[in-house]
């Protein structure tokens, strides 16, 4: 999450001639200012001269401004003096109300802080940070909304979404107040949040300004790590044939360290540990546990039969792809978790995504990124996953296909001359049908 | 926050608010009734409803007995005057809340209470005209904007949470009305909760900060509006009276009352006296005598002891505007010794009778009394503004005039006729021939009427003062002298207002006091000089008045009460009378004869006769209450302040004297640039025209202060200083956001000046920019230098600098190619 402090900006807007005498010139500060840090967004936001917060009578108002007229005209018509000192105080308590709650917005503003990334069925906390620039004049239950939804990658909007408002009772003249609130998304997707408005009907509410600001933040949210059964590594054991049982050493380690024991005739003098050789005046070597590297190479076939109409159905089905995904995403976490290993994935979906040789936590939060957002098709063409992952299966000729329909539907696409058909030739193909439970074997899934 | 803390606090406070505005009205009506009623049930919901929550009504059940109230009260209103009326809707009002208090609280129930403590506060306006309401109507308001402002916290409280948004369209909202959806249900693929800290925390209201300033700020616009406010007519609402007054003003003496009389309290008028010649406060000596109605008709016998008015076929009405002696001649040997004195007279009560209290005046001065006539023969004032309905007219009035009538402090005791005044009037040489001839036949029979027969008890009486007084008995001013001050100094005769005699029904009333009871009050003493006098053969008659005797010396009034109503005698003596008489000389200035006032009543307990003024304790607190009246209640289209004088000009006919006072002054030179601007009513579109630029110029200035305040004054220095910084950071930002068009952003874990390298490097490599080209260096390095404090101001041909260096820099990356990528690898 984004800490730097970024200091308020303000850019006098310059108005042509004419329109900025209109105007006026001691309008205060910009609207807003956004400042992208890092591909993250932070935004701040400060509201500025008084033309930019708008406001509307609420319900009370309404009926405060009804009587407010009956006692104006009956204190006229009837000269009573009472009713026209009644008739003014009510008068002022409007115009207060009015300049009170629009002061308020005012010389506001706001940070919004959002993780970039979160994990399904996992709290993340959003911040919101209010600072009043003001020099005298506090702001009183300033009421925050923050609107939250679901989005896909094109950032069109799969919910009507939430809106979570919370008030602000009290922000000194400058000072920051801090408002927060904890997110739990059951499912991966991306998250978009904003507008942000913000709103008050202090001190009377009669009136209620409000000023929106419009700049958003998306927080992708990845799918969920479940639990590699042990029998998971079969997955990826290559039945080696002739010249393929040559293993290549991994010659800059040993392997993870393990533990200490005595010296042993045969041990080699680099695994002696002198500094408790010298300690207990015997010689003691380091023992390692032997480091297996794995090259995993996945394709995640995420075909929807159009069979599936119905809402039930289509509940189950995304359950299962999202198992699929889920085990994705927990394989490549724990593979690159451990070091040493190594995994390439290709996605076939509305269209196909993969990536290769994924050895760093970073390239994880890119896969998991695409795993976050990914959905099934009918379109999903298994077979050019293949075709992406033909130069890592060069080197790693086993294929873990990961899908939602069985193997033998798979083989009723390929006919003879496909390049697929060249590519697996070559490789071994582990078929996993998720609809059919082939992932209990293998993987656990995280429930809540 | 807490939504049910705010929730228990509010209900508190809309319980105390309501008993608080039960308690104006109560203020009103002088009755405890209300707010006992609103208190106890606001209690009872405390314990029962909102604590224990024993008690919380369906709506269906308060609705029915919110109408069951409301019948009721309407039910009352029906029975009552138009003024208690105002009681009946008070009563509705309260009737109709009460049962809300019982129901389990939520912001429906809040905004219909609110609703109806409003209109309670514009009844309880109605109601009341007591110094104590504008004190109360303070703190309760200050209440009521308390209540308001916790209940626009709760409002927030309560829109505080996590909700689906509706996006549904009108016609599925209407299925889900119907039952035909499913409702909108919050979607729970995503949970939220908030977090509470300190800055959601219930931290309390602002009262220190806002709450002082707001409220006098407040005030301000209250007043500012109650001067600018139109009113559409002369006088103001001014609500009844509640005591009926049993000493106090009439149009008629009974002498029938049995049985103790008490004494009415209430403020009557407010009478403020001026010299007019030095413009000072007219100091008194002796209390005055205001002159009521003149009683001439006396219909004596057993059964009716009653003085009249006498007969009114002979009234002659003159309007008080027409000055009846110009102030010219205020100074002409009529007025020579005598003081010229301007009173002024406030109603603070509403009088049931049109009569005006006065003293006998030379010249109206100001005050809209253009309804006012008064009788010629006997100075009594009448209203003729009755409304054809037959009601009166319920608005009190105000008047002033001048007066001839004191003498170094004191009031004299002769009342000219109004021919002594008038110029047009008979002829003086033929008055003097032939006395009396200015009554008619009819009125001198009314002013001489008197029978034998009834009163020899007060014949015997008479000739037994003449004969035991040292005085010339042929001398009838001496006469009646001295029978005035038998009356009033024996101690066989005495005062008392507790008449529990037992009355000889076969006597006149008056020969009944003078033979058997001896005790009376004023009246009956009055009564029987006024017949003496009359047996004597000389025009007599009543006059029902009032004496104040309590003096304000804070305010410079005399307070006027019903209590202070007393009557006295006028007797009528020709200039041959006063000039054969040796104990009072006849006035210089008087022509003809004059009208002599004689008070018989002795001093006693509730006596107003021969009691000194009075300063009594307590009159701080009146002098607020008649500020009070005079500056809140009683304020009128006459008494708009000149202050505001600038807005009556633009509101017509309304502030048409508004408009003449600013033309005059303009006239005159006094206030040449108004004059400029203030439209002339020969229909000067021009000066409307220049009325409107002004205004726009000045909304333009005022938009445009701060281009102004750029100007070397000493106290914006601080603002001008401000206004450098956000330049300095503005160039930066600039060059930042040029940068981003290109694809750099800098990282979180990288400085700017680390960026500034990369940056630098990456112009170098790829665009071979570097050197002056490239200057984000030194952009950044005067970045940070403001950013972290190393220089407070930055040297303004500096700034300069930079601009111009940002602005190339922008050209330079505007003409290049974005990157395809430009995250920093």
């Amino acid at each position: 999450m984004p800490t730097n402090e970024v200091a308020p900006l303000e850019t006098p807007t310059e108005r042509p001639g004419w329109k900025r005498w209109l105007r006026g010139s001691s309008s205060k500060a910009p609207h807003e200012t956004v400042v992208k840090i890092d591909g993250r967004h932070r935004q701040t936001h400060r509201s500025g001269p008084l033309h930019s917060v708008r406001f509307a009578f609420t319900r009370e108002g309404f009926h405060f401004v009804f009587l407010v007229a009956f006692v104006l005209v009956g204190a006229i018509i009837r000269n009573v003096n009472l009713l026209v000192v009644l008739a003014g105080i009510l008068i002022g308590m409007l115009f207060f109300q009015w300049r009170l709650c629009m002061r308020t917005l005012s010389q506001l503003s706001l940070v919004r802080k959002v993780p970039s990334h979160s994990q399904a069925r996992r709290p993340f906390r959003v911040t919101l940070q209010l600072r009043n620039h003001k020099k005298w004049l506090g702001a009183w239950s300033v009421m925050v909304q923050d609107r939250l939804m679901e989005i896909d990658r094109s950032n069109k909007p799969l919910t009507d979404g939430y809106r979570i408002s919370t008030v602000v009772d009290r922000a000194p003249p400058r000072s920051t107040s801090v408002v927060e609130y904890e997110c739990t998304c059951e499912r991966r997707g991306l998250v978009e949040f904003g507008p942000i408005q913000l709103s008050t009907i202090f001190p009377w509410g009669l009136l209620r300004s409000h000023y929106r600001v419009n700049e958003s933040d998306q927080c992708v949210v990845h799918p969920t790590l479940g639990h590699l059964k042990p029998g998971w590594r079969e997955l990826f054991e290559v039945r080696r044939y002739g010249s393929q049982q040559t293993r290549a050493q991994s010659g800059s380690s040993e392997g993870e360290f393990f533990g200490l024991r005595n010296y042993r005739v045969g041990d080699s003098p680099r695994w002696i540990h002198w500094r408790t050789t010298a300690r207990r005046n015997e010689p003691v070597v380091r023992q390692f546990e032997r480091q297996e590297n794995i090259h995993a190479c996945i394709l995640l076939d995420l075909y929807r039969s159009p069979d599936i109409t119905n809402q039930e159905a289509m509940s189950a089905h995304e359950d299962l792809v999202d198992e699929a995904v889920e085990f994705v995403s927990t394989l490549a976490n724990t593979l690159v978790g451990r070091g040493g290993g190594t995994i390439s994935v290709a996605i076939a979906a509305d269209t196909v995504s993969y990536v290769e040789k994924i050895q760093s936590r970073n390239h994880v939060v890119v896969l998991l990124d695409e795993l976050a957002i990914v959905q099934s098709s009918k379109l999903a063409d298994w077979r050019q996953g293949v075709q992406s992952l033909s130069n890592t299966l060069r080197a790693h000729p086993l294929m873990v296909v990961i899908s939602t329909r069985p193997e033998e539907w798979s083989q009723r696409t390929i006919q003879s001359g496909d390049p697929t058909e060249w590519v697996l030739q070559r490789v071994q193909v582990r078929w996993i049908d998720v609809s059919q439970g082939g992932l209990e074997r293998y993987f656990t899934r995280t429930m809540k | 926050m807490n939504t049910e803390r705010v929730l228990k606090k509010l209900s508190i406070a809309v319980g105390v608010f309501a008993m608080a505005v039960a308690g104006l009205v109560g203020i009103g009506q002088q009755s405890l009734d209300l707010p006992l009623l609103v208190g106890s049930c606001v209690i009872a919901s405390w314990i029962y409803t909102d604590w224990l929550k024993w008690i919380q009504l369906p709506r269906w059940l308060v609705y029915i007995m919110m109408i069951m109230g409301s019948l009721w009260a309407i039910m009352d209103y029906f029975s009552k005057s138009s003024f208690q009326q105002l009681f009946a809707v008070a009563n509705l009002l309260i009737y109709a809340q009460l049962p809300l208090l019982f129901q389990k609280k939520s912001r429906r129930i809040f905004e219909q209470m609110g609703i109806f403590l409003l209109l309670e506060l514009v009844v309880a306006a109605l109601v009341n005209e007591d110094f104590v309401y504008g004190l109360a109507l303070i703190p309760v308001l200050a209440l009521g904007a308390w209540v308001m402002m916790l209940f626009a916290q709760y409002i927030s409280a309560e829109r505080a949470g996590i909700r689906a948004i509706d996006t549904h369209s009108i016609w599925k909202k209407i299925a889900i009305w119907l039952g035909l959806r499913p409702g909108i249900e919050l979607d729970r693929k995503i949970s939220m909760q908030l977090m509470e800290d300190g800055a959601t925390m219930n931290t309390g209201l602002p009262w220190v900060q806002l709450g002082l300033p707001t409220t006098l700020a407040i005030a301000g616009i209250a007043i500012v509006y109650f001067g600018v406010a139109p009113r559409l007519s002369l006088g103001s609402y001014s609500t009844e009276g509640f005591a009926s007054p049993v000493v106090g003003l009439n149009d008629r003496v009974r002498l029938d009352q049995v049985g103790p009389i008490s004494q009415n309290l209430r403020p009557l008028l407010k009478v403020e006296l001026q010299n007019s010649r030095t413009n000072e406060d007219y100091e008194l000596i002796d209390p005055p005598y205001l002159r009521g109605r003149t009683l001439t008709e006396y219909a004596m016998g057993d059964r009716s002891s009653e003085w009249l008015p006498g007969d009114y076929s002979r009234i002659r009405y003159t309007d008080l505007s027409k000055d009846l002696l110009k102030l010219d001649a205020t100074s002409s040997a009529f007025a020579s010794d005598l003081d010229l004195v301007e009173a002024r007279i406030t109603e603070l009560q509403m009088l049931e009778t049109p009569i005006v209290l006065a003293p006998f005046f030379a010249s109206q001065s100001f005050g809209d009394s253009s309804k006012l006539q008064f009788d010629r023969d006997d100075w009594h004032l009448i209203d003729t503004m009755e409304d054809p309905y037959g009601t009166p007219d319920i608005q009190r009035r105000k008047y002033s005039f001048y007066t001839l009538a004191f003498q170094r402090g004191k009031q004299t005791r002769f009342v000219p006729e109004s021919e002594e005044l008038a110029e047009e009037s008979v002829p003086r040489a033929r008055r003097a021939a032939a006395p009396y001839q200015q009554f008619g036949a009819n009125q001198l029979s009314q002013l001489l009427e008197f029978r034998k027969e009834y009163f020899p008890g007060l014949i015997a009486l008479r000739d037994r003062i003449i004969a035991n007084s040292k005085i010339d008995a042929s001398d009838p001013l001496d006469r009646a002298l001295e029978l005035e001050n038998y009356f009033a100094t024996n101690p066989e005769f005495s005062y008392t207002l507790n008449l529990t005699m037992t009355r000889d029904r076969s006597l006149d009333a008056t020969e009944d006091f003078v033979v058997n009871q001896k005790r009376g009050h004023c009246q009956y003493f009055a009564s029987a000089l006024a017949l003496m006098l009359r047996s004597e053969g000389i025009p007599t008659r009543l006059v029902n008045g009032l004496r104040p005797i309590e003096y304000n010396e804070l305010g410079n009034y005399l307070l006027v009460r019903q209590s202070h109503a007393h009557t006295w005698v006028e007797a009528y003596f020709t200039k041959e009378q006063f000039t054969n008489s040796r104990s009072m000389p006849f006035p210089s200035n008087y022509k003809a004869g004059a009208w002599v006032r004689f008070d018989p009543t002795p001093a006693g307990v509730g006596s107003n006769s021969r009691r000194p003024l009075s300063k009594p304790p307590g009159a701080t607190w009146d002098f607020a209450q008649q500020l009070w009246k005079d500056y809140v209640i009683q304020v009128d289209r006459s008494d708009r302040s000149s202050m505001l004088e600038g807005f009556g000009a633009l509101t017509g006919e309304g502030y048409q004297d508004y408009f003449e006072r600013f033309q005059t002054m303009s006239n005159s030179g006094r206030l040449p640039v108004i004059g400029w601007l203030i439209p002339r009513g020969d229909g000067g579109w021009v000066q409307w025209l220049r009325l409107i630029a002004v205004v726009v110029i000045a909304w333009l200035l005022w938009r445009n202060r701060g281009m102004l305040f750029r100007l070397p004054l000493p106290g914006i220095s601080r603002r001008r200083k401000r206004q450098q910084r956000q330049v300095t950071f503005d160039f930066y930002k600039r060059c930042i956001r040029a940068l981003e068009k290109l694809g750099w952003q800098r990282p979180d874990d990288m400085t700017h000046r680390e960026f500034a390298n990369y940056a630098t490097a990456q112009a170098k490599e790829r665009y071979q920019l570097q050197g002056a080209d490239f200057p984000l260096g030194e952009l950044t390095q005067a970045y940070c230098d403001l950013r972290y404090g190393q220089s407070e101001v930055v040297d303004p041909k500096k700034v300069e600098q930079l601009e111009d260096v940002s602005k190339r820099l922008e050209a330079t990356l505007q003409q290049q190619r974005p990157l395809q990528n430009g995250k920093p690898e």
